[in-house]
């Protein structure tokens, strides 16, 4: 099933690929459950450890935060449309497991960022 | 952008997650109205679960229940199975009534046996759990877990094998060197100390000779007699430090265990040329590059300065016009590799130091962007005082910026700012930009680039930087304006354009935002000396891969072998670009 937030997990994978120091800044492993009409229809798996992204679960080691958002909200955060805060508070976003990782990922998903 | 401020450990300043917990915490309204729905900090959660426990002991008070059994027994005892009529007859069965009197009286004191082992029980229960309840509290407010379970887990396999078999296996030996502090484990992996690797040898030398099991006790017991203790805690308390300053640093990577990411210095060293360059041949390409410059042909431009840097590498003014004009060409990495050069020739040049400043930026290299400021400073005659004589943010290993670094060379520009009220010097509230959008301060970014724009309103750079601040921070219409000014001074203004797409997919106006990409890119390849090349050189590999991402958000992914072929041609006849 092809769902929108698939573009930009391929264009942080890029991202990475180009500039793995951002990626070791962050340094976890990162879960995304993608839901479309409030069910689990993928799961992305961001391995900064190793700089890879690819679909399901962690081949290897457990996530250290798990993220579950809608498809279209995921893109939202990406192209700068929804804010994460605002995400996370109306419950858009919803977090399990080492929080202060998930923070870091901030700089990472700005798919969409004005250049000075 | 917006994450900041939630990822900034500003004290003080209010914390949206925070006010979120204050609503559910202390909402005295819904507390009033409903009694208290749900519990409302965890705090209060353990005191009403210690409270509820500690009441269990109290509805199973002994001596109440001692004295209800009594009742009970006595009451059975007292109230023979009431002799119906019937049953009066037969008295003489009454050896049946005596003995279901006597079973009864086993049979209470089973129950009683039951129930005691269950109140037992059940006191056990609550104990262990307020027990674990104190535990886990325990362990959960201390933060040196690691350190910890391995020690203990190491020492509890020690202690568990007494099987002498064991003794002398490769295993226990290294578990007791790691226990010993012999061997450390660093990064994962292992490295022995000389001393135990030649013990090591000795030992397997020594069994060949003598008795197998002997000499492995013998010398097992040596050495852990000859190492015990000392080592052992000082190796361990000496890693439980480190631990816990790890965890108590935000950066986690100011320990040199964690260095080895940091070689984002080899990633901007190499300039990438591009390859068959029409202008190695002409005679004077700086001029020439200077010329297309103004003409506002930016691609070519860089051909431009690329040959004449490749004709002059030691001309650092030809590696500044081609590091700016990359970066306004969209191509941020080759414009860092390119300013860097230039400040390793000249030191003293502004224009390349706020240029990487600005860079680095873009890049989210916030730490270097903040030390290029330094060094402009450094360099400036006339701010030079105000940096301190010993600032180095270079000795920090991560790329992230401690906040209270960010806050001194923001003071510093601030001051430098005041020195002359009167007199806007724009540098310096371009620099003062640049350093509140690292922090995600927006609006005072755009009230700064403003500020520089009021004496310096036909710069281009400048109008796309309050443009850019201004998306960044929300604010996408205010952005339109500022950018369709910056195009109108310069119309070859690549970043500018590239900045107005960008604005576009914030909007969600996808199919705008590849129209604006694609004319981005078209203009790259049309450049006057680009054309000879081939077109493909100067493209910006940023706008490439944003268009990539447009045009699956556009679902109009039959337009991707194009993008792979970079075939730009077809993409214009798909998007309706028409090149005039």
């Amino acid at each position: 099933m092809s769902l929108q937030s698939d573009a930009i997990f391929e264009m942080i994978a890029q991202k990475i690929k180009e500039s793995p120091e951002k990626a070791k800044s962050v340094n976890g492993i990162f879960l995304y459950n993608i839901t479309k009409d409030g069910k689990i229809v993928k799961t992305w798996t961001m391995d900064l450890k190793s700089c890879k992204i690819h679909e399901g679960t962690p081949k290897s080691g457990k996530p250290n935060t798990t993220l579950t958002i809608s498809d279209d909200d995921f893109v939202g955060l990406a192209t700068g449309k929804l804010n994460p805060q605002t995400a996370f508070m109306k419950g858009k976003l919803k977090l399990t497991g080492n929080v202060m990782l998930a923070q870091k990922l901030g700089p990472l998903l700005k798919a969409a960022e004005a250049k000075l | 952008m917006a994450f900041r401020q939630l990822t900034e450990a500003n004290c003080g300043q209010a914390n949206p997650l925070h006010k979120l917990t204050t609503h559910l915490t202390r909402d005295h309204a819904l507390a009033e109205t409903h009694g208290q729905p749900f519990p409302s900090s965890s705090d209060q959660l353990v005191e009403q679960f210690l409270q509820e426990t500690r009441m269990a002991p109290q509805t199973f008070r002994m001596d109440d229940l001692m004295r209800e059994m009594h009742e009970i027994e006595s009451q059975r005892a007292s109230l023979p199975p009431v002799p119906a009529s019937t049953v009066k007859d037969h008295l003489n069965d009454d050896v049946w009534a005596l003995q279901y009197i006597e079973d009864g009286k086993h049979f209470h004191v089973n129950e009683n046996e039951d129930i005691w082992s269950e109140i037992a029980a059940q006191e056990h229960n609550t104990h262990q759990s307020l027990q674990q309840d104190s535990i886990w509290a325990e362990e959960f407010r201390q933060d040196t877990g690691e350190a910890v379970a391995v020690q203990a887990s190491a020492n509890e396999l020690l202690d568990n094998l007494d099987d002498p078999q064991f003794q002398y296996s490769k295993f226990m030996k290294f578990m007791k060197q790691v226990g010993d502090g012999e061997a450390t484990i660093q990064d994962g992996e292992v490295s022995v100390n000389d001393e135990a690797v030649e013990w090591g040898d000795e030992y397997v030398n020594n069994l060949r000779t003598m008795n197998k099991e002997e000499t492995a006790e013998s010398m097992a017991d040596d050495y852990v007699a000859s190492n015990n203790g000392e080592y052992n805690s000082k190796f361990w308390d000496r890693l439980q430090d480190e631990w816990k300053k790890l965890a108590d640093t935000e950066e986690t990577a100011d320990h040199p265990w964690i260095s080895d990411f940091n070689d984002y210095y080899d990633t901007y060293k190499e300039y990438n040329f591009t390859e068959e360059n029409p202008m190695f041949d002409i005679l004077d390409p700086l001029s020439r590059g200077k010329d297309m410059l103004s003409k506002g042909d930016l691609p070519s431009a860089v051909l431009c300065f690329e040959a004449a840097v490749k004709k002059e590498p030691e001309n650092a003014e030809a590696w500044q016009l081609l590091g700016t004009t990359q970066a306004e060409n969209e191509q941020d990495p080759n414009a860092i590799c390119a300013l860097k050069r230039c400040v390793e020739l000249q030191p003293e040049n502004l224009t390349a130091l706020m240029g990487l400043a600005v860079s680095y930026t873009n890049e989210s290299y916030p730490r270097q962007a903040c030390q290029s400021l330094v060094n402009w400073m450094q360099r400036n005659p006339q701010y030079a005082s105000l940096v301190p004589p010993d600032f180095d943010l270079s000795g920090q290993v991560s790329s992230l910026i401690d906040q209270a670094h960010h806050k001194v060379v923001q003071d510093m520009f601030i001051r430098a700012a005041q020195l002359k009220p009167q007199d806007v010097d724009y540098e310096i509230q371009c620099g003062l930009g640049v350093l509140f959008n690292l922090s995600g301060e927006y609006d005072k970014a755009a009230d700064c680039f403003r500020a520089a724009l009021s004496v310096k309103s036909d710069d281009a750079k400048l109008w796309n930087r309050l443009g850019a601040t201004l998306a960044n921070g929300s604010n996408p219409e205010q952005a339109v304006d500022a950018y369709h000014r910056a195009l109108n001074l310069e119309p070859g203004f690549i970043r500018a354009r590239y900045n107005v797409g960008i604005t576009c997919i914030n909007l969600s106006a996808y199919k705008e935002a590849a129209e604006h990409f694609l004319l981005a890119l078209n203009q790259q390849a049309r450049g006057k000396d680009v054309k000879n090349v081939g077109g493909l050189s100067q493209m910006s590999e940023t706008i490439w891969s944003t268009l990539r991402m447009c045009i699956s958000l556009m679902n109009r992914s039959d337009l991707r072998p194009a993008l792979d072929n970079r075939d730009l041609d077809a993409l214009n006849k798909a998007l309706d670009i028409h090149e005039s």
